[in-house]
């Protein structure tokens, strides 16, 4: 097996007709490392994979994978950038069997069938040689699809919400076969989906991308515990969002007092995480629930109270185990240490 | 390899349109050509005749074959009645005989001691005299029974398409079927009639043929008359932008009416419908409707041409049938490999870049509406130019005169069946290509594939249904095609088509037979295969 290389990209950007961009993305992945760009439609998260793939050039930038320049000072044609490549819509030739889908970029010498075996075997699809794609399921056509990209062994894998297609009980497990083998096979990996779920579930490292541009990167436990951008803190996991208005440093939220480091009178947007409320008898930092009405959701309970102060209504989420603890005693313990706050520029 | 080198297959398809685009160019150039003597002989005797017939047979001709289609299109689409899956597919057949077998027939059958003159006689009793069928009148029932399939495929398509709901709707606010069709259907189906009543437009202006037979003066007629019988190219030129300038004009009246009735096309809300059976007499008058234009437009001259072939086979000098027969068959696969490929090249090419390549297949597809004759003259002008340019050239250096080497030559004649077929080709290959997921492209890109090998390994063999399509219409059409192989082919070639119509013009409709036949048997071939979809 041939080392795998890392992907660099540095300061790319790209514009399209209808003004959408990138703008001077910067972007590392190692070898073994699965990468997931996270956003929502328009963010540009497919559009950098067309650019790393060459199907789209951008204006300025450069695309490195390991030593080789593949666009920039250089230019590597897309067949000869060694990419592989998952598709939503899976994309198998329909003309040809599952044996020559995966054999189609292999030249046919004396090592095709004992190659193509390995790869069947690689993705447990052994005896589907000789079907064709509409005789298959979505899962298998997929696992297809990744034994044909793995065949001339890629430097990089690239993935466009690959699991898109599939039965939404089923995919978690197809995905994550894949994932596995990727990782098995050490080819840096960059996936693009909405899904922060799907995110949060493949990757070592998840890069939020809005308007074209890196707001956010960690890995799923960093993003989850410390976002730095409310668009990301309110994509990975639930939250409750407000805005208040400081005063001498401190905001006045319905749940307690929160200090921010500046004494002027800005907004802040303030984002709570439902861990932020516990349930505490003996606390004196708790809160007083005027609870108007709740609506379960599962694992979490929507409740809306009465907020004296700024004599509003407002809404808040938290565990359903914990409200149903608080719901008797009509208070709940708040801790800031789960609330984001970000100033509105 | 640089960015622009990724794009060659673009750049390829760029050139390849350029080519069919130039002759068309060419013919805009005489919009700013006064003419000479000859022109102005022209312009101030026949001008008027060649614009009066032409708009005569124009407006008769689309409104017979509206009035045919439709009629037979909706009877089709909405009710059952005895043999209508066999009449459904029976109706398009007269696509198989060309416009200008039907004149040679129809002419001789009503002429003095004519089958049909007799079979009228015998039947109200009394001796007619010949109807004279060597008029505009004939021309139009010519057209109007060879081009009705146009309509009646488009309108019944657009029938079954719209029908369900919108029907529905109509009968629960109490109108009756013949209030449906005027006030619903028809209005809906709109673009799709109009669509097939240019495309009757455009075969009537682009006929030669059946003009040339019955001595009508008509824009086709008076090109190539003005090539050769005057030999004078301006002439020529100028009728043929005066036809092309007619023919743009139709087709943006046509595009204008169809944007406003875009909407008509929405399928959305259609659904399967249920036929309405007609009574027993309702059902033998609807038959008789449908198989009236079926037996005009088929059965009567394929019957006489076959009657006339076995009059005739022993007369047929078997080596020249089997030349022309050779001559005509391979200078149809020869255009018809060309403009696939050419379609293939410049197809794909938009495919790999639609911004480079987009704007000028556009362009090129614009050939289609070009009547074989302007074809002609738009590839002639240049190639006589070229021709004189090597001449002179070799006569001033070399002391040696080689004449005309691209005119007249099949290379000049293969180039104006491809500015004409070429639309053709591309349509179909086009509608193949689409429905190939562009990811396809990625993934084989992605794997190492390069353009060329995708386009061998991928679209070639997921669009070969497109492509043989593709190859088998523009191979019937250059088989059948007459007024540019009339006025560019080499000495001493001649086709099937060309030789019916030379027996036709000395009146020796028997010996015509034969090489129309064999044109006719080789057009139904696509039309069964149509036929095959028709009864799906």
């Amino acid at each position: 097996m041939k080392m795998k290389k890392n992907l660099k990209i540095t300061d790319l950007s790209h514009q399209y007709k209808n003004g959408k961009s990138i703008k001077n993305f910067n972007l590392e992945v190692t070898s073994n490392e699965i990468v997931c760009i996270l956003g929502p439609s328009g963010s540009g998260k497919t559009t950098l994979l067309r650019l790393i793939a060459g199907f789209e050039d951008p204006f300025a930038g450069e695309i490195k994978v390991g030593n080789n320049i593949v666009f920039g000072s250089k230019y590597i044609p897309t067949e000869k950038r060694s990419i592989g490549m998952l598709f939503q819509d899976i994309a198998l030739f329909p003309h040809l069997s599952v044996k020559n889908n995966i054999g189609f970029s292999l030249s046919k010498n004396s090592k095709y069938n004992s190659t193509i075996n390995k790869l069947l075997k690689k993705v447990s699809l052994e005896g589907f040689a000789d079907r064709f794609s509409n005789s298959i399921s979505g899962g298998e056509q997929q696992r297809v699809a990744l034994a044909r990209a793995l065949a001339n062994n890629p430097d990089i894998m690239l993935l466009d919400e690959p699991f898109g297609s599939l039965d939404s009980w089923s995919k978690f497990d197809i995905a994550l076969d894949i994932i596995k083998i990727l990782k098995n096979s050490k080819t840096p990996t960059i996936m693009v989906s909405h899904d922060p779920q799907e995110a949060m579930r493949l990757a070592d490292r998840i890069i939020v991308m809005l308007d074209g541009s890196i707001i956010d990167e960690g890995s799923p436990k960093e993003l989850y515990y410390n976002s730095k951008h409310p668009f990301s803190a309110k994509l990975i996991g639930p939250t409750s969002s407000y805005i208040f208005m400081s005063k001498s440093g401190i905001l006045n939220t319905p749940f307690g007092k929160i200090s921010v480091n500046s004494n002027k009178s800005i907004k802040y947007e303030v984002i709570i995480r439902p861990e932020a409320f516990t349930f505490s008898r003996s606390s004196n930092k708790t809160f007083i629930l005027n609870i108007i009405s709740h609506k379960y959701l599962g694992i979490l309970t929507e409740v809306k109270i009465f907020d004296a102060n700024s004599k509003k209504n407002i809404k808040f989420l938290l565990f359903s185990n914990i409200f149903k603890k608080a719901i008797s005693s009509k208070k709940l313990l708040f801790n800031k240490d789960w609330a984001f706050v970000f100033p509105i520029k | 390899m640089t960015i622009f080198l990724k794009n060659s297959w673009a750049y390829l398809s760029v050139i390849l349109s350029l080519i069919v685009i130039i002759p068309i160019l060419i013919i805009f150039l005489f919009l700013f050509n006064t003419g000479d003597d000859t022109w102005l002989h022209l312009k101030n005797t026949v001008l008027t005749s060649y614009i009066v017939n032409s708009l005569i047979l124009l407006i008769f001709s689309a409104l017979g074959t509206l009035i045919i289609g439709v009629t037979s299109a909706w009877l089709v689409a909405m009710y059952i009645f005895p043999f209508k899956k066999y009449i459904e597919w029976l109706l398009v057949l007269p696509l198989a005989i060309p416009s200008y077998a039907l004149a040679y027939v129809y002419s001789d059958l009503l002429n003095y001691g004519g089958f049909l003159t007799l079979t009228f006689s015998y039947i109200i009793n009394n001796e007619i005299n010949a109807i004279n069928f060597y008029s505009i009148y004939g021309a139009i029932f010519v057209f109007i029974f060879s081009l009705y399939p146009y309509v009646y495929l488009l309108a019944r398509q657009a029938f079954i398409v719209q029908s369900g709901t919108y029907i529905e709707v109509a009968k629960v606010s109490g109108l009756n079927l013949l209030s449906i069709f005027y006030k619903v259907a028809i209005p809906l189906a709109r673009p799709a009639l109009i669509g097939g009543v240019i495309l009757v437009m455009m075969e009537t202006l682009a006929d030669f043929g059946v003009a040339d037979y019955l001595g009508i003066e008509t824009f086709t007629k008076g090109i190539y008359k003005a090539w050769f019988n005057l030999g004078d190219i301006v002439s020529a030129g100028k009728l043929s932008i005066i036809l092309l300038i007619t023919i743009s004009l139709i087709i943006s009246v046509e595009k204008i009416l169809r944007g406003k009735a875009e909407f008509s096309n929405d399928t959305r809300s259609s659904r399967n419908f249920k036929f309405f059976s007609l009574n027993k007499y309702f059902g033998i008058t609807a038959l008789i409707i449908c198989s009236i234009p079926v037996i005009i437009g088929f059965l009567i001259p394929f019957a006489t041409l076959i009657i006339w072939s076995i009059q005739s086979v022993k007369n047929v000098n078997l080596d020249i049938f089997i030349n022309l027969f050779i001559s005509s068959f391979s200078l149809a696969l020869l255009a018809s490999c060309i403009c696939i490929l050419f379609a293939v090249f410049i197809i794909y090419g938009v495919r790999t870049n639609s911004a480079i390549a987009g704007p000028f297949a556009r362009i090129a597809s614009l050939g289609y509406s070009i009547p074989g004759a302007v074809a002609a003259v738009g590839v002639l002008i240049p190639l006589v130019w070229l021709d004189n340019l090597i001449n002179n050239f070799l006569l001033q250096y070399f002391d040696i005169s080689i004449g005309l080497l691209l005119t007249g030559s099949w290379f000049a004649l293969l180039f104006a069946y491809l500015v004409r077929f070429l639309a053709l080709s591309m349509h179909s290959v086009e509608s193949s290509f689409i429905k190939i997921p562009m990811s396809l492209d990625y993934v084989a890109k992605v794997l190492g594939s390069s353009n060329r090998s995708i386009l061998i390994k991928v679209h070639a063999r997921m669009g070969l249904g497109g492509i043989s399509l593709g190859l088998l219409i523009v191979f019937i059409d250059v088989l059948k095609e007459l007024p540019a192989t009339m006025i560019l082919r080499p000495f001493g070639l001649s086709t099937l088509a060309i030789k019916a119509h030379e027996f036709a013009m000395d009146e020796r409709l028997g010996d015509a037979a034969i090489p129309l036949l064999a044109i006719v048997v080789v057009c139904l071939i696509p039309l069964f295969i149509l036929a095959r979809g028709i009864r799906q």
